[in-house]
């Protein structure tokens, strides 16, 4: 049997065992529409240059979720408002934000969003199985002194494609500072595959930070979308630690004037972990702005791929964007594919883009050196001081260390394996 | 403290050194002359080891626990450790890495090589600031990434600010008054002169014999075409500065 095929027996298996009549219809199009697609392979183009084929052979059953007893203390992190969801439980509240399961609302959210990854392999096997997830309101004029962290924990001992979508609405004059944490609690192989769907009020604002570190052995998918409207601001920042393969679809569609958008990100990749980011701004309106810096360091034999499409629309006159891409290599064996382009149907805009590719320059190692730090020390500042640009544009002082910390942590000690002195 | 025995070296297969030898002992200042494209850069970066230079041909010894060792093998990092610092002629701008966070960097680094106590990052900065009046810096200049957007002469006092807090036993300073005005240059010699001891030794890459006005060097060379042609007094600064080069280089090549 090849491989779509068993996925389309195991997603319909699934599908009979899960209630939710609402989602019907919405999980029943998508079915369709993920059967029609089939799994991208190098000739599709907004996959080219990652291949899900042995990700989804080591996962094509979806396992129902199974309870968890993981004591999630651990986890809590100072200086933040922690809500903890395992397996799709969540636990903890927040004073005026809504926590619901995925329910009617939650589907407005979705059609809302249609247009965005229409097409997307990804996100629509995730709507195929739309069951888990919830729906967070946050209410007119939300304010909060402390971040929010949203632990996205899998404890599972069974491989497999685990979908969760969530549904966010932001009211009117909110103020969301919210990051969102994905691990894995075991080493074993999964395929978890998330949704972010989300819909700002005018003149709200909306921080939305997604930081990686699932196991190395696992794949990680997430799709965000965000719909912007005038006066509006949505911040997304993808932070890629974790995972063999990460894949984070990223579009935001600034639909009314004032509305403005960041999207940046940092991934940073050893061994053969592979990244690809692929990101997609829309600007409706006049008077719209975007910005992007997604910024890749990759070591021994890892790759990271970048596609970012910034579409002005006819009528989007007015409108400032940039967009870049960097990318640096630290060993022979590591790639990076990047791919910026731009769709102007607007005649009177401000719109950039570019990408670099480089190694650390000698010049640079050589002050170091001359100064007695060691070339490995010396690699390590640079590789920190260049993803840390991207990191001095979280506003949050407490979300940068942590990302800062992990980033220190999880990546550079063990790219460059320089010891405590 | 340094021997420099016929040492050749080679830049992209290049011979731009072609045996220079000379020798400096602790407590004595040397000022290397010379017109553009002799080597005169070429020479202080084979001394702290630059990896893009190829030494072909003779010896760096270098005073090491009172015995003379070939550093030849040495990395970079190595030798600064051992007490050598290069002043760089064009001090390179490192975005993301502010500057106290670099020289903490460094001079931990060094207080490890030598079995000294590291300071933490409050104690480093209160040291530092000991510094700053000298070379009439503020602390802002700290918190900045390293050299990142600092004027010419800013860079340069960098460079003296951190010669002075790693203290080292040999200082090899290539072209540190280029691109400075009057005032810069008088701060900045009397860094020099500030760390100057009968312990350690400076060597001075330099065009023009003002720096010199400063700095009163014990030995003037002049190199040209890679070789040193002519060794002086401070007196040889000055009829350079009089007569050019011309009258040495006459009927060589």
């Amino acid at each position: 049997m090849d491989l779509i095929s068993k996925i389309d027996n195991n997603l319909q298996s699934f599908q009979r065992n899960i209630d939710h009549s609402v989602f019907l219809d919405t999980r029943n199009n998508a079915y369709q529409k993920v059967v029609e697609l089939g799994v991208p392979h190098r000739r599709t183009e907004s996959y080219k240059y990652t291949n899900l084929k042995n990700s989804l052979e080591t996962n094509t059953d979806f396992p129902l979720i199974e309870e968890s007893n993981l004591d999630t203390s651990k986890y809590a992190q100072e200086g933040f408002l922690n809500l903890y969801c395992v397996n799709g439980q969540l636990f903890g509240n927040i004073d005026n934000l809504n926590i619901t399961k995925l329910n009617q609302n939650s589907l407005e959210v979705i059609s809302q969003n249609q247009a965005g990854f229409k097409d997307d392999f990804l996100y629509k096997l995730n709507e195929s199985t739309l069951n888990s997830g919830h729906h967070f309101e946050f209410g007119k004029d939300f304010k909060s002194d402390m971040p929010i962290m949203i632990h996205n924990i899998l404890d599972t001992s069974m491989s497999g494609i685990y979908n969760f979508h969530n549904t966010f609405i932001v009211r009117s004059e909110a103020k969301v500072e919210l990051i969102e944490c994905y691990y894995t609690n075991s080493s074993t192989p999964t395929f978890g595959n998330y949704a972010s769907n989300c819909v700002l009020e005018e003149n709200s604002r909306f921080t939305h930070i997604h930081h990686q570190d699932v196991n190395f052995d696992s794949t990680f998918a997430n799709s965000i979308r965000a719909q912007v409207p005038k006066n509006s601001s949505y911040e997304s920042y993808t932070i890629t630690l974790g995972g063999k393969i990460s894949r984070n679809n990223i579009h935001i569609d600034l639909n009314g004037e004032g509305a403005n958008c960041m999207a940046h990100g940092v991934y940073t990749l050893q061994n053969n972990q592979h990244s690809d980011v692929s990101s997609f701004i829309n600007h409706k309106a006049p008077h719209t702005e975007s910005a992007q810096l997604y910024k890749g360091i990759m070591s021994d034999k890892s790759r990271g791929v970048f596609t970012g499409l910034i579409k002005v629309d006819r009528d989007a006159q007015l409108i400032n964007s940039n967009q870049l891409n960097k990318n640096l290599l630290l060993s022979k064996g590591a790639h990076a594919n990047s791919r910026p382009q731009l769709e102007i149907f607007a005649d009177d805009v401000k719109c950039a883009h570019g990408s670099t590719t480089g190694q650390l320059s000698d010049d640079e190692l050589f002050y170091f050196e001359s100064r007695g730090i060691r070339p490995e020390k010396a690699r390590m500042m640079l590789s920190h001081a260049y993803t840390y640009d991207v990191l001095l544009k979280i506003e949050n002082l407490v979300i940068r260390k942590y990302i800062q910390n992990d980033i220190v942590e999880k990546f550079e000690k063990s790219a460059f394996e320089v010891k405590n002195d | 403290m340094l021997e420099v025995k016929n040492v050749r070296a080679n830049v992209a297969e290049n011979e731009i050194l072609k045996g220079i030898n000379f020798e400096v002992k602790p407590g004595e200042v040397h000022a290397i002359m010379g017109p553009n494209g002799s080597g005169k850069s070429t020479l202080s970066k084979v001394i702290a080891g630059h990896p893009d230079y190829e030494v072909t041909g003779g010896d760096i010894n270098f005073e090491i626990n009172g015995k003379m060792t070939d550093i030849g093998e040495f990395e970079p990092s190595d030798r600064a450790r051992e007490g050598i610092f290069l002043g760089f002629q064009y001090p390179v701008e490192i975005p993301g890495v502010t500057n106290i966070n670099f020289m903490h960097e460094a001079f931990n680094a060094l207080c490890e090589q030598q079995g000294a106590e590291t300071m933490n990052e409050e104690e480093f900065r209160s040291y530092v600031k000991t510094k700053l009046p000298l070379l009439e810096m503020n602390e802002a200049f700290l918190d900045r990434p390293v050299n990142e957007g600092f004027s010419g002469g800013e860079k340069k006092k960098n460079e003296i600010l951190q010669m002075l807090l790693l203290n080292p036993r040999l200082a090899l300073l290539d072209e540190t008054d280029s691109g400075l005005d009057i005032d810069a240059l008088k701060i900045v010699a009397n860094g020099v002169n500030t760390l100057k001891s009968k312990y350690n030794a400076v060597v001075l890459v330099t065009h023009y014999q003002r720096l010199l006005d400063y700095i009163k060097p014990d030995y003037v060379h002049v190199l040209y075409n890679g070789k040193i042609i002519k060794s002086g007094d401070k007196s040889l600064a000055l009829e350079l500065e009089e007569k050019g080069y011309d009258w040495l280089t006459e009927g060589l090549n």
